[in-house]
């Protein structure tokens, strides 16, 4: 049960996860641009944000090279969220210091046990 | 025909005969040009015909002896006076090979309308040669001069079977020409 | 008096061929000054042309760099466009099956499954599409990283156990101990474990499907080995061909049933070849198929490479090769640098002596009978020309390409009349450690082998004299000389058929052969050497084995003989 910051921009994509993340007991905020993804952490201080690679606005790197580089959100875990599954795209999220990546589609359970191995490590 | 080939002729027998005999012989021969020839013009070769006959009659030789000496007189003129033709050539056989695929290439180059006799060789035997000589004229004699000039020339030893073909036309003769030397 | 008159009308004829030749130098010099202004035009024509040409060779590079870029874009843009809506159909179907079973009813959940069932198809045959788009567009590219073998294989392990339960199958794992890491493109190794075991888990029910992973070799030119088998409905013969091809299912019967684009296998076998290996399979109809997949463990740089040299201390010589057909020039090259040798290759002639003179190459390899490259002109030339003459040079020609069989020319080569001096230092390089070495001097001219004979004898050299082809191997069986002065152009038997005889023979094929020509050959020899050389050389056909020794043989005599003395 935990807060979840979802940064996707894709309208379905939001819905899909947020529904299926909220019916697994969590508490699912989102967010539809990577500025406002930076925001709403800072704000919001959830326990985990799952960030969308490529964003309108500041891209999903960016957004996370920011929040790692804030002391106020460094802690919080990072899930990347990548669209392919190349490996360029799993070392660029890695490098800009997301936690884990996740490829799209989603296969929640998969996602759910990256999520639970994060959240339970603080 | 080439100017070149009377002002040869005509200065063979300056040389070989007298001044007064050329004189006579152009004045009998009664020739359209009258004579008058330079080396880089072009005449008929009928006139050439009437001047060797000329020259028959007044030295009592044979037209085709006279023709025959003119060939090898020729062949020993061309060398002095186109000696990149012989550059690097040293056997009868190559340079008579050369005449058809060279040097009458580079001569229509110059001269297209030149009107060149053809002499096919045929070297698939190693120390023999079968030259086949076809022409619009009746030169077969001078073809066979500058042939056994062209032996002579290059200190060679050599046999030549001459085979008609033209049926004493003397347009058209295929040469055997065999080295009784060794071939180097 | 009619002296007189001659020498008028004497003057009268040159007077008027002198004016007729000077009507003629100027008609000529007005034809050339006419021509000129054209070729000055014709020039200028040209040159508007190639500026025209260039401009437009620039524009279409351009359009084709532009073009190539938009594939990229449109592979890239597509892939996201067909993906994504694909993405909202599955997900959708999961979430709603998901509220199915909170809102306990389970009868919604058969169609759901279908919708997400048909989405998933859908999906993976856009990605086998979309892939296969990728490879022919040339955009598929590799990335190289450092992974854990066996990392890998759980991973892929975990994905496919749902889909091999499914039909009710069992799935073993074999793997060795110490699979250690790879250095090769894991997406793609993955891919390919993925594509051959959910294929074997759609085609075997209740079977059993087994993945083995070995390392037979490590380290450098070491790799990896998958197996991937099952007890499904197998193939036939017929099947088995044309697997891997794009487009064709085994055939349409199976497409019905089973489902599949028939573009996986091909996809798979396109990735192990990009990474350097191969994929096999072995099938029985009814009884199963066993896939089996080699893949390099370090992704191997070396083979883009031609003809890697040996380590410079290991050079045993260097070679320079002249041949322009490639597979020749490949197999030779191969061959030679697998003895140690350093290959020079050359195509042209002009290369050739270019290359001779700068690299002075310790052997050089002449094609004789291509008529593209004039080997024998070539051989005149290298053999004339002061740096490089001593070299010594192999004649070959390749007969065929199956064999690769190789015809053995001499080595040597002298150009009469003969300089003393040439055959003595020629032949210093060949003497052994005898005394009084032996040659044969071959040639049907007495005075040749009189001149010959005189010369080597003050050398301390044994002459033999052969007249003749015959009476040359009669010699050659009595006793086998040190090296042999051949004359080509002999009545009877020539030079080239004691050449062959030669070559056939184990016990002569390595006498040196000294062969000795006319002063140039471009006399009738070249021409008669040229139409007949073909026919000798190609009576003996070596293999390529036999040529490399024979190279080794006559660099080595060259080597081991450069540091004696000359005899003056």
């Amino acid at each position: 049960m935990a807060k979840i910051l979802l940064v996707e921009d894709n309208e379905l994509n939001r819905d899909m996860l947020s529904r299926r993340l909220t019916r697994q007991g969590h508490e699912v905020l989102v967010a539809h641009d990577g500025a406002h993804g930076v925001e709403m952490t800072a704000s919001e201080r959830p326990d985990l944000v799952l960030m969308d690679m490529s964003l309108p606005v500041l891209d999903g790197w960016e957004a996370t090279r920011r929040l790692k580089a804030a002391p106020a959100t460094r802690a919080i875990p990072i899930i990347a969220l990548t669209a392919h599954a190349m490996a360029a795209d799993r070392e660029k999220a890695l490098a800009a210091g997301c936690d884990d990546y996740d490829t799209k589609p989603i296969e929640l359970q998969r996602l759910l046990e990256k999520m639970q191995r994060l959240l339970h490590r603080g | 025909m080439k100017g070149i080939v009377f002002t040869e002729f005509l200065e063979m027998v300056e040389n070989k005969f007298s001044p007064e005999l050329t004189d006579t012989i152009i004045e009998n021969a009664k020739l359209p040009s009258g004579g008058a020839y330079t080396a880089v013009g072009t005449y008929d070769h009928h006139e050439l015909i009437k001047l060797v006959s000329c020259l028959s009659q007044e030295t009592g030789i044979s037209a085709a002896e006279l023709t025959r000496s003119f060939g090898v007189y020729m062949f020993e003129r061309f060398y002095v006076l186109f000696p990149k033709y012989f550059e690097g050539i040293n056997s009868s056989f190559r340079f008579l090979e050369l005449i058809h695929d060279y040097i009458h290439v580079e001569v229509r180059k110059l001269y297209p309308e030149a009107e060149l006799p053809s002499f096919e060789c045929d070297t698939s035997q190693p120390g023999r040669l079968r030259l086949t000589y076809r022409s619009t004229r009746p030169f077969a004699p001078l073809a066979e001069g500058l042939i056994r000039g062209c032996i002579t020339h290059y200190k060679e030893a050599a046999d030549i079977e001459i085979e008609d073909l033209s049926n004493g036309a003397g347009t058209a003769a295929r040469f055997l020409i065999t080295r009784r030397d060794r071939v180097p | 008096m009619s002296q007189i008159e001659q020498l008028e009308r004497r003057l009268e004829r040159e007077r008027r061929a002198r004016k007729a030749a000077e009507a003629i130098a100027e008609e000529k010099t007005r034809e050339i000054y006419e021509t000129n202004v054209r070729l000055q035009q014709l020039n200028n024509q040209l040159e508007e042309l190639v500026r025209q040409r260039t401009t437009e060779l620039a524009a279409a590079r351009d359009e084709a760099i532009r073009a190539s870029q938009a594939k990229s874009d449109f592979l890239a843009s597509m892939s996201h466009e067909l993906r994504t809506p694909l993405n909202a159909i599955i997900g959708y179907s999961e979430i709603l099956l998901e509220e199915a079973e909170d809102l306990v009813r389970p009868e919604l959940r058969p169609d759901l499954e279908k919708i997400r069932g048909a989405g998933k198809h859908l999906l993976g045959l856009i990605n086998d599409i979309l892939d296969v788009s990728k490879i022919e567009a040339g955009k598929m590219d590799l990335f190289l990283e450092n992974f854990d073998v066996a990392a890998l294989l759980s991973d892929v392990s975990a994905t496919v156990q749902p889909l091999i339960a499914k039909n009710s199958n069992v799935f073993e794992v074999h793997c060795d101990p110490d699979l250690g890491t790879a250095h090769s493109d894991q997406t793609k190794v993955r891919q390919i474990l993925l594509n051959l075991l959910s294929n074997a888990a759609k085609f075997t029910k209740q079977g059993r499907i087994k993945l083995t992973a070995r390392r037979p070799v490590r380290g450098d030119g070491g790799y990896l080995e998958f197996t991937v088998s099952d007890t499904g409905i197998g193939m036939t013969p017929t099947q088995v061909t044309g697997l891997f091809e794009a487009f064709s299912q085994a055939d349409a019967t199976i497409t019905r049933n089973y489902g599949g684009t028939g573009l996986g296998l091909a996809i798979t076998r396109h990735f192990c070849r990009m990474l350097g290996g191969d994929v096999t399979v072995t099938s029985e109809y009814g009884k199963g198929s066993t896939f089996t997949i080699t893949i390099p463990g370090a992704f191997p740089k070396a083979a883009m490479e031609p003809h890697p040299s040996p380590p410079e201390e290991c050079i045993a010589g260097t070679v320079l090769l002249l041949e322009d057909e490639y597979a020749t020039r490949n197999a030779l090259g191969q061959a030679l640098t697998q003895e140690g040798y350093r290959i020079v290759a050359a195509t042209s002639a002009d290369d050739s002596l270019r290359l001779a003179r700068e690299e002075k190459p310790d052997a050089i390899i002449l094609d004789v009978i291509n008529p593209e490259l004039d080997g024998w002109t070539i051989l005149r030339l290298l053999k004339t020309d002061l740096d490089v003459w001593d070299i010594p040079v192999i004649l070959i020609t390749a007969l065929g390409d199956r064999d690769m069989g190789f015809a053995l020319g001499a080595a040597e080569h002298l150009t009469k009349p003969i300089n003393p001096k040439e055959l003595l230092r020629l032949l210093a390089r060949v003497k052994s450690a005898e005394a009084a070495p032996d040659v044969l001097i071959v040639d049907d001219d007495q005075a040749t082998r009189d001149v010959l004979r005189r010369t080597l004898v003050k050398e301390n050299w044994t002459v033999r004299e052969a007249a003749s082809g015959t009476e040359a191997l009669q010699q050659l069986a009595r006793a086998t000389p040190a090296v042999m002065l051949l004359d080509l152009m002999m009545p009877g038997m020539d030079g080239f058929e004691v050449l062959r005889a030669v070559r056939q023979d184990a016990t002569w094929r390595d006498i040196p052969v000294v062969i000795v020509t006319s002063k140039d050959l471009t006399t009738d020899e070249l021409e008669w050497l040229r139409g007949h050389a073909m026919d000798v050389l190609q009576k003996g056909a070596y293999r390529r084995t036999e040529l490399v020794a024979a190279v080794r043989a006559m660099v080595e005599a060259a080597r081991s003989t450069s540091s004696r003395p000359v005899p003056t």
